[in-house]
């Protein structure tokens, strides 16, 4: 594994993990080089070991070299689901950094904003109110479109070097562009790069006849505002946005979809509040 | 005959299932129900945050949008809302409102098409 395991190294990761998902009764992870791993790169390895332990099939990791990454892996819950022989026990489901989610699950959003806001350490309360807004976000959308019995993983973490705050949302579920198209929003033929830009226009939902909800085009606002990209990866495309940049890209395919969204804590103002605009509502 | 008032208590509705639209659905039909019996729905939220977009929207701002005979505005009071999910109604409410003109500008322009001749068409 290269030093640095990224939201861009994904897809060489991804072509590999894919061919080694049934291989070998033991496949042996080398992370001795390793001295970053973002929760992207955490859950694509989490997930491959949870997937070979449902085969029966085991995944080691050599540990990094380096003290802080190797610290992470070990305290992420990535080295517990290596170790275990049980999916049952596999996940600790006391994690905060790293999780494996049936449902949506009370506590989730809050106990991870807190943990990213404290390592972060200088996000205000309004601030860590629209960090835990992303998260819940990011979870009630994988919620309500995984439509897996496998469930959907959430992983954050923040990176004192670079001052970005990561946060990955991950689901097994029908994708995008599936998910659009049973709905009649999208063409049976369309591509799944179009199919990502049409998820992120204004007002874009799967639920028939409704309107959607501020969803994704609302994240990539905010992040784009702070210094930071929104990465999705859907089928067998990946759609990276970020200030002045919009690539889209074949990929590796992938049943589901990946959420990620890294912004600036630079970027954050310590006396910034929020505003409240004339509305109907009668509050009291 | 209207009765006066009933205060709905969102822990007692949901419980902690305040994230997925699923869960806004249930307090959404609670209000529903309370508007056809009394003259006042309080919603009391004691002061718990919410920041989910999904349940604010399901729960609360879709009443606003509905085509229906109840004058929701005087008729719902939020009790107990903490600033942040009150800035965040407002902010679904902008948006919703924008779609929503957004919409009917888009059918405006359809009707306005199919109306035309045949042969004035593009």
């Amino acid at each position: 594994m290269p030093r640095l395991v990224n939201e861009h190294w994904s897809n060489t990761t991804m072509q590999r993990l894919a061919k080694e998902l049934d291989q070998y009764e033991v496949v042996i992870l080398n992370a001795e080089k390793v001295v970053w791993m973002s929760p992207c790169g955490t859950i694509l390895l989490a997930d491959f070991a949870m997937r070979r332990l449902f085969k029966s099939k085991r995944v080691q990791i050599r540990l990094p070299i380096h003290n802080e990454a190797a610290r992470y892996i070990e305290n992420s819950g990535l080295m517990k689901i290596t170790r275990s022989t049980n999916i049952n026990d596999a996940i600790d489901v006391n994690n905060i950094q790293l999780r494996l989610l049936k449902k949506m699950e009370p506590m989730v959003p809050e106990s991870l904003s807190e943990f990213i806001a404290t390592q972060a350490n200088n996000v205000n309360d309004d601030e860590k109110y629209l960090l835990r807004m992303w998260i819940t976000e990011l979870l009630t959308n994988a919620n309500d479109h995984a439509k897996s019995d496998f469930g959907f993983w959430v992983c954050g973490r923040y990176n004192p070097i670079d001052h970005n705050i990561r946060i990955c949302v991950a689901d097994s579920g029908i994708g995008i562009k599936q998910s659009l198209v049973d709905a009649d929003k999208l063409p049976r033929n369309i591509d799944d790069g179009k199919a990502i830009e049409k998820a992120l226009e204004e007002g874009m939902t799967s639920r028939m006849g409704k309107t959607g909800g501020l969803g994704l085009k609302h994240i990539s606002s905010y992040v784009k505002s702070h210094g930071g990209s929104l990465t999705i990866m859907s089928g067998a495309a990946r759609v990276y946005l970020a200030r002045k940049t919009k690539r889209i890209k074949k990929h590796e395919r992938y049943q589901g979809t990946i959420v990620n969204v890294m912004f600036n804590t630079q970027t954050l103002s310590r006396d910034k509040q929020l505003t409240i605009d004339q509305t109907p509502f009668r509050f009291e | 005959m209207m009765m006066d008032e009933i205060t709905l208590d969102l822990d007692k509705v949901c419980g902690n299932n305040i994230y997925t639209r699923d869960d806004g659905h249930i307090l959404y039909d609670r209000i529903e129900d309370s508007l056809k019996s009394y003259s006042k729905v309080i919603v009391q939220f004691n002061e718990r945050e919410i920041a989910s977009e999904s349940f604010l929207d399901e729960a609360i701002v879709e009443h606003y949008f509905r085509q229906t005979s109840y004058n929701v505005t005087n008729r719902i009071i939020l009790r107990g809302v903490t600033k942040p999910d009150q800035m965040l109604l407002g902010t679904i409410f902008e948006y919703r409102k924008r779609l929503e003109n957004k919409e009917a500008k888009k059918l405006a322009k359809i009707n306005k098409t199919s109306a035309l001749p045949a042969s004035d068409r593009a």
